[in-house]
């Protein structure tokens, strides 16, 4: 469904398709917003960068790829959105924890301007994320895409936080490595 | 692509969104959709942060603004301004000699270069006076400000900097409401009602460096290279402390 919705947004009838984006979506960059705020935002901030979000999809339509799906241009855009609202307000995140630790993997650099080394960088991680274990998948998944804390993903799979954070560091190692023996030197 | 990861992991705690919140989104993406590239909105993002990079460098040192540090001794560095989408508006080259710690200007920034249409690219801070004077720089920048198309979107044009055989000028652009960009004393940026404070611990500085200024005088200056962690296009030249 995503890959035609990103279709229908770089059609002549992609205002429509950008509203039905809105409806669908607009939970999950919330979400993302508040996982990666630290639930710090207040709701006209939520409102207002989640309009940036939508907004930057737009004007970046043309740069979309449908096999990359919606959801994680979204948790980029919305990742970034925060990361700059904190810093021109000189005041870090309550908790920045995903957002310091997803530069490593995906730096602030990439974002949905540069679409083409955003792209080529995604489709490196999928690679990367399908060599993890279905449960590493998960986690790693919940905190990089969702921005979920590690108390939050080890509850929800019903597992102890330490074992969390133990199998979170285990996937981003992998994927590091994977990533760097690709040339990706900034990782 | 990672659809058949995401399949598998749906949140149990995914923020339900009303659709009063949607429409409230909705509203403002259809009105900026149908407004004109060339609104007065539009025209006023873009230049916020050209803005911002002018005024604030014109805060502390009133020198020149750059978007990038690197600056080294023996080295020839190329300060790149850019606008706030990111395109080139130019770059001029600075070379730092190690011999006598002076820096120089070794290239200058045409005019033509920048295909100055609209008021986004005239934001330039360097001419060449043999082939465009800077008056007539001004001049422009001037009459395209108070074009119709846009809106009168510059209240003041400041020359900031000027040297005495009037090869440089720099000029700082203020905008007119609802957003106004300005500077205090302490050299803090202040964007409407918003202060951006700005300390030693905020920036990131580069190599001390004499800066000779041109002309008769040839005044010699210590100056740095710093730009504020975290704001992208604004750079600063700083009087360096010893």
């Amino acid at each position: 469904m995503e890959n035609e919705l990103i279709a229908a947004l770089k059609s002549e009838d992609g205002e429509q398709a950008l509203y039905k984006i809105l409806e669908l979506f607009s939970g999950y960059v919330c979400t993302v917003l508040r996982n990666f705020s630290g639930g710090s935002l207040s709701a006209e901030d939520t409102e207002e960068l989640c309009f940036d979000v939508f907004r930057q999809l737009w004007f970046h339509r043309e740069n979309l790829r449908c096999d990359v799906g919606l959801k994680p241009y979204l948790s980029v855009c919305a990742k970034n959105a925060v990361r700059n609202r904190f810093r021109s307000l000189n005041s870090p995140a309550k908790d920045a924890e995903n957002i310091d630790d997803i530069e490593e993997i995906l730096p602030s650099e990439f974002s949905i301007e540069r679409a083409a080394e955003l792209n080529e960088m995604m489709t490196e991680l999928h690679k990367a994320v399908k060599t993890l274990s279905a449960e590493e998948q998960e986690i790693f998944l919940r905190y990089f895409f969702y921005g979920e804390k590690t108390a939050a993903i080890a509850h929800a799979l019903g597992i102890n936080e330490n074992t969390a954070r133990s199998k979170l560091s285990r996937a981003r190692g992998k994927l590091k490595e994977f990533l760097i023996n690709r040339g990706y030197d900034h990782v | 692509m990672f659809d058949e990861f995401f399949d598998k992991c749906a949140l149990e705690n995914e923020v339900q969104t009303s659709s009063e919140f949607t429409d409230k989104i909705k509203e403002k993406l259809s009105k900026k959709l149908h407004t004109p590239a060339s609104s007065k909105e539009d025209n006023l993002m873009k230049h916020i942060n050209i803005a911002k990079t002018v005024i604030s460098a014109a805060a502390v040192a009133a020198l020149g603004a750059v978007s990038m540090l690197g600056a080294s001794a023996d080295s020839v560095s190329t300060l790149t301004y850019t606008s706030a989408d990111g395109a080139e508006l130019g770059e001029v080259a600075f070379e730092v000699s190690s011999e006598n710690g002076t820096l120089s200007e070794v290239g200058t920034v045409n005019i033509d270069d920048f295909n100055v249409k609209e008021v986004d690219d005239a934001v330039i801070r360097y001419v060449d006076a043999d082939e465009n004077s800077a008056d007539d720089l001004v001049a422009k920048v001037k009459e395209l400000s108070d074009s119709e198309e846009n809106n009168n979107l510059i209240e003041k044009i400041d020359v900031l900097f000027e040297s005495t055989d009037s090869e440089v000028k720099r000029m700082a652009v203020t905008l007119s409401d609802p957003v106004t960009i300005s500077h205090d004393d302490l050299g803090n940026l202040i964007m409407g009602d918003k202060v951006i404070k700005l300390t030693r611990d905020d920036l990131e500085f580069g190599e001390a460096f004499d800066y000779t200024l041109s002309g008769e005088d040839g005044d010699t200056v210590r100056m740095v290279l710093a730009k504020p962690k975290g704001i992208d296009n604004v750079g600063l030249i700083l009087s360096a402390d010893e």
